[in-house]
C-alpha cells in the first residue's frame, strides 16, 4: 500500500492507500524509488523536529504523524512581528529540506484547518477573519470523524461556511456533540490545550567553592563526588553516558573544559574517573577554580540484562567480557587519541593494499564481506621495497633475487598471480596498476611475496610470511 | 593439579610438550630470525604468533556466537596483514580472529608499554601480542606481574636476545630450509625454547625444539619435534583444537601428520 508519495508521483496519479503494483503501473519507466514505510522512524524524526522547533516557541507538540503545533502566544514580539516569525519558520524549514505548510492563526483548530486545506503554503489569519478563513474549507478541515463528514456530505453540507449558517442547536442531535466541539475550537469558543514535548535535560551537577582554589586534591575530590552524583542520576534514568564534559570555572579566565567520549554507554563512576584523571592532571587551573560542573552531555539507554545464573563458575560472563573490553577501548582511545585504536575489516578489492580497511574500534557499522583471498602473507609492507630479480625465462619462475642488499637464491616459486588494476579509480602516483605476484622461497626457507608491475617491469617485495 | 591456573609452577616443571606452553598466563618473549645488526629492520615471527592467537580466538566460541575475548595487537610493527587473519577451511572462511582483533597504534615507547599493560590486565582480553623492542628490565617485571592471567606475547628483535628481562619464557623462531622436492607451498619454522622459568636445564632426551609447519595452500599448521633423534612426532595445530600429542613414531617423513 502507498502511504505517501512525492508531488511528481501525485501528478502521475499515485494516491495514498493505492496498492504498490497499481502505482508502479502508472509509470512508464521502472526507475521509481520505493522506500519501506517505517512509522516509528517517522515518529522519532517528528519528535526531533519538535525539539528543534523549540527555538520558535517554548510550547511545541507533535500533532498526529505529520504536523507540529507551536503555541506562539507572546513569541512574535521576539521575532519582530508575526509575519517575520512566519517567514523565519518557513525559511528554517526550507533549509532543513522540508516542504512545510506554515500557518499562524488565533486558534489551534483554525491553524490546523487552514494549513491542511487552505490554498496558500504560508499565511497569517488575523483574529477577526477566522470565520472568513474557515468558510471555504471542506468540513473535514474541522478534525471531525470521517463518518460525520460523510453524513454532512449526504445532506449537502460540503463547506464549513454552510455549517456556520445552520442554527447551532440543531447540530448535536443529528451529528453528535463532537462536531459542535470542533467547530467551537476552530472559532475560539472552546478551550483546547496542547501537550508539549519536554526533552529531558542532560544529567548535570555543579558545585561552587567558597572561594577560588588551586588545590588539585580538592578539585579532584569534588570531580569524583560530582561523578558519583551524575552516575547515580544516570542509573535512575537507566542510561549510560556516551560523553562527559567537566567544566572548571576559573576566576580570571574562561572555563576549562575537559571532554571524554565513550564507545559504549557507561554508568560506572570509577571508569569515568580513570578516563578523566589524566586530563584533569594536565588542566590549567589559572588563578583558581571557583566552581566545577559535570555534565553527561550525551547519554544512551543501557539495556538491562539478566545476570548469568547457569552456573558457569569461575568464568567471566559474556556481558562482563563486553563491559571490560569497552572500558579498555575507552581508556586506550582517550589517552592515545583518535584513530589509534582500530578494528580491521575486509574490503571489496583484490589489490593487497586496498583489501582491508582500518576503522575506529567503537565503530560497529556494517562490515562488508570483502574478497576472501587465501594465501596472503602475514606481514604486508606499507611501502613495497624494491628488489632485483633474475628469472631464467621472461615471465618464468624467479631464479635469484636481491633484496635489502642481500642476494637470495629461490628454491621454490609459485605464481604468477595476476591482480588487475582498478582502472575505475585511476591513481596518478601509482603507475603499476596491474601486477604479477609470485610467492618465492629463498634458500633459508623464508617465503617472500614478490610483485612485478606489468607496465613498468619493476620488481618489489610486498610482503613476507614472517 | 592446577595446570591452567595461576600456580602453574608445577606444570612448568614437567616437560614442556609444545609451544602452546606460551599460552599460559605471563610474559613470553619471541625473537625472530632477523639480522642482528643494530638499526636494521626486523620482523616479528608473525606466522607463529597468528597461530597462537588462533588458539585463543578459535577455541572460545563457535562461529557466529558473538564476540569472544579480544586479541589485542599493540604497535604498528606487530600488526599482521588483516586478510591473513582469515582462515580458509573446508567449510568456508572463518573470520573469528579478524572480528576479535583490536589494533592499537601507540605514538611512543612509553605509551606502548602502558597500552600493553592495560590490555593484559583487562578481563575481556584473551591474548595480547605486542612490540617489545627496547623493553627495560623494570618494565618487563611490571608486565610479567600484570599478565598473570593473560598470555602476553612480546616480539623483540633478535639483537636484544642478550637483554635481561623477567619474561616467563623466551622463544626463537627461525625459518627452516626445505629441499625442493617438498610440497610447494609449505613453510616450516623451528621454534626453540631459549629460556623457561622453573624448568630443569635441557637434557639430551628433552629437546626443546619444535617444527611448526604451515601449508599455505590449505592454511593448516602442524608441528613436530625438530630433534631428528627423538622418537616421537608431536603435532601442534596452530588453530583448531589440536592437542599436543604423540601421533606416530619414527622420523619417517611419511608419518608427518596433518591435523584437520
Amino acid at each position: 500500500m502507498i502511504t505517501a508519495c512525492c508531488q511528481q508521483a501525485a501528478q502521475a496519479g499515485v494516491r495514498a492507500d493505492m496498492p504498490l503494483a497499481q502505482a508502479r503501473a502508472l509509470f512508464a519507466t521502472p526507475s521509481v524509488r520505493i522506500e519501506t514505510h517505517d512509522p516509528s522512524a517517522d515518529a522519532a524524526a517528528l519528535y526531533r523536529l519538535a525539539v528543534w522547533a523549540q527555538r520558535f516557541s517554548p510550547v511545541v507538540a507533535a500533532d498526529g504523524t505529520d504536523g507540529l503545533l507551536l503555541d506562539v502566544t507572546g513569541c512574535a514580539r521576539v521575532w519582530g512581528g508575526e509575519e517575520r516569525l512566519l517567514r523565519a519558520v518557513v525559511d528554517a524549514m526550507q533549509r532543513l529540506g522540508f516542504a512545510a505548510r506554515v500557518m499562524i492563526a488565533p486558534t489551534l483548530g483554525c491553524a490546523w484547518a487552514v494549513s491542511r486545506f487552505g490554498s496558500k503554503r504560508a499565511c497569517l489569519v488575523s483574529p477577526d477573519s477566522v470565520r472568513e478563513a474557515l468558510a471555504p474549507l471542506p468540513t473535514a478541515a474541522l478534525r471531525v470523524d470521517g463518518a460525520v463528514a460523510t453524513q454532512l456530505g449526504e445532506v449537502g453540507i460540503e463547506r464549513v461556511g454552510d455549517l456556520l449558517e445552520l442554527p447551532r442547536s440543531t447540530l448535536p442531535a443529528r451529528f453528535g456533540s463532537e462536531l459542535l466541539l470542533r467547530l467551537d475550537q476552530a472559532l475560539g469558543q472552546a478551550i483546547e490545550t496542547i501537550e508539549p514535548v519536554r526533552p529531558v535535560p542532560p544529567a548535570a551537577v555543579e558545585r561552587m567553592f567558597d572561594g577560588p582554589t588551586d588545590r588539585v586534591e580538592a578539585i579532584e575530590l569534588t570531580v569524583r563526588e560530582l561523578l558519583d552524583e551524575v552516575t547515580g542520576e544516570l542509573e535512575r534514568r537507566s542510561c549510560g553516558a556516551r560523553r562527559v564534559d567537566v567544566e572548571l570555572l576559573r576566576s580570571d579566565l574562561g572555563p576549562e573544559r575537559l571532554t571524554i567520549t565513550l564507545g559504549r554507554p557507561s554508568q560506572n563512576a570509577k571508569h569515568l574517573w580513570q578516563l578523566l584523571r589524566p586530563k584533569l592532571e594536565r588542566a590549567h587551573l589559572g588563578f583558581g577554580v571557583e566552581a566545577v560542573r559535570v555534565c553527561a552531555c550525551v547519554a544512551a539507554k543501557i539495556r538491562h540484562e539478566q545476570a548469568e545464573c547457569d552456573g558457569v563458575a569461575g568464568d567471566a560472563s559474556a556481558a562482563e567480557i563486553e563491559r571490560s573490553c569497552g572500558e579498555l577501548l575507552d581508556t586506550l582511545r582517550n589517552r592515545l587519541g583518535e584513530g589509534r585504536v582500530l578494528r580491521a575489516s575486509l574490503r571489496e578489492s583484490r589489490l593487497p593494499e586496498r583489501a582491508f580497511e582500518m576503522r575506529d574500534a567503537s565503530d560497529t557499522g556494517s562490515v562488508t564481506a570483502g574478497v576472501l583471498m587465501s594465501d596472503r602473507p602475514s606481514v604486508l609492507f606499507d611501502r613495497p621495497s624494491p628488489s632485483e630479480v633474475i628469472a631464467l625465462t621472461p615471465d618464468g619462475p624467479v631464479h635469484r633475487l636481491t633484496w635489502r642488499g642481500e642476494e637470495h637464491g629461490a628454491t621454490a616459486c609459485v605464481g604468477p598471480e595476476r591482480i588487475g588494476g582498478e582502472w575505475w579509480r585511476a591513481h596518478p602516483t601509482q603507475p603499476d596498476r596491474t601486477r604479477d605476484y609470485f610467492a618465492v622461497r629463498d634458500e633459508r626457507g623464508r617465503w617472500l611475496w614478490l610483485g612485478r608491475g606489468v607496465e613498468s617491469g619493476r620488481w618489489f617485495v610486498h610482503g613476507v610470511w614472517a | 593439579m592446577n595446570r591452567a591456573g595461576g600456580s602453574s609452577r608445577i606444570a612448568f616443571e614437567s616437560r614442556p610438550d609444545s609451544p602452546e606452553l606460551a599460552l599460559r598466563g605471563g610474559l613470553h618473549e619471541w625473537f625472530g630470525a632477523d639480522d642482528r645488526k643494530r638499526g636494521s629492520a626486523w620482523l616479528p615471527p608473525m606466522g607463529v604468533l597468528i597461530g597462537l592467537a588462533w588458539r585463543v580466538a578459535g577455541s572460545a566460541t563457535v562461529p557466529g556466537a558473538g564476540p569472544s575475548r579480544r586479541v589485542v595487537w599493540v604497535g604498528r610493527r606487530c600488526w599482521p596483514y588483516p586478510p591473513a587473519l582469515v582462515r580458509h577451511g573446508p567449510d568456508g572462511a572463518d573470520r573469528r580472529l579478524l572480528d576479535a582483533s583490536v589494533f592499537v597504534d601507540p605514538a611512543s615507547r612509553q605509551e606502548r608499554v602502558w597500552a600493553v599493560e592495560l590490555a593484559a590486565r583487562c578481563a575481556g582480553v584473551g591474548i595480547v601480542i605486542g612490540d617489545g623492542s627496547e623493553l627495560a628490565m623494570a618494565e618487563s617485571r611490571r608486565l610479567q606481574l600484570a599478565s598473570k592471567d593473560t598470555p602476553l606475547m612480546l616480539a623483540r628483535p633478535s639483537r636484544e636476545v642478550r637483554e635481561l628481562s623477567a619474561a616467563r619464557t623466551r622463544w626463537r623462531v627461525s625459518p627452516l630450509a626445505m629441499n625442493e622436492t617438498e610440497n610447494d607451498r609449505c613453510q616450516e619454522w623451528a621454534v626453540e625454547l631459549l629460556r623457561c622459568k622453573g624448568l630443569r636445564p635441557e637434557t639430551p632426551g628433552d629437546a626443546r625444539r619444535w617444527v611448526v609447519r604451515r601449508d599455505h595452500g590449505t592454511g593448516w599448521s602442524t608441528s613436530r619435534s625438530a630433534d631428528q633423534i627423538e622418537d616421537t612426532w608431536r603435532a601442534w595445530s596452530a588453530g583448531d583444537g589440536g592437542v599436543a600429542a604423540a601421533v606416530g613414531d619414527g622420523p619417517d617423513p611419511a608419518s608427518r601428520t596433518q591435523i584437520a
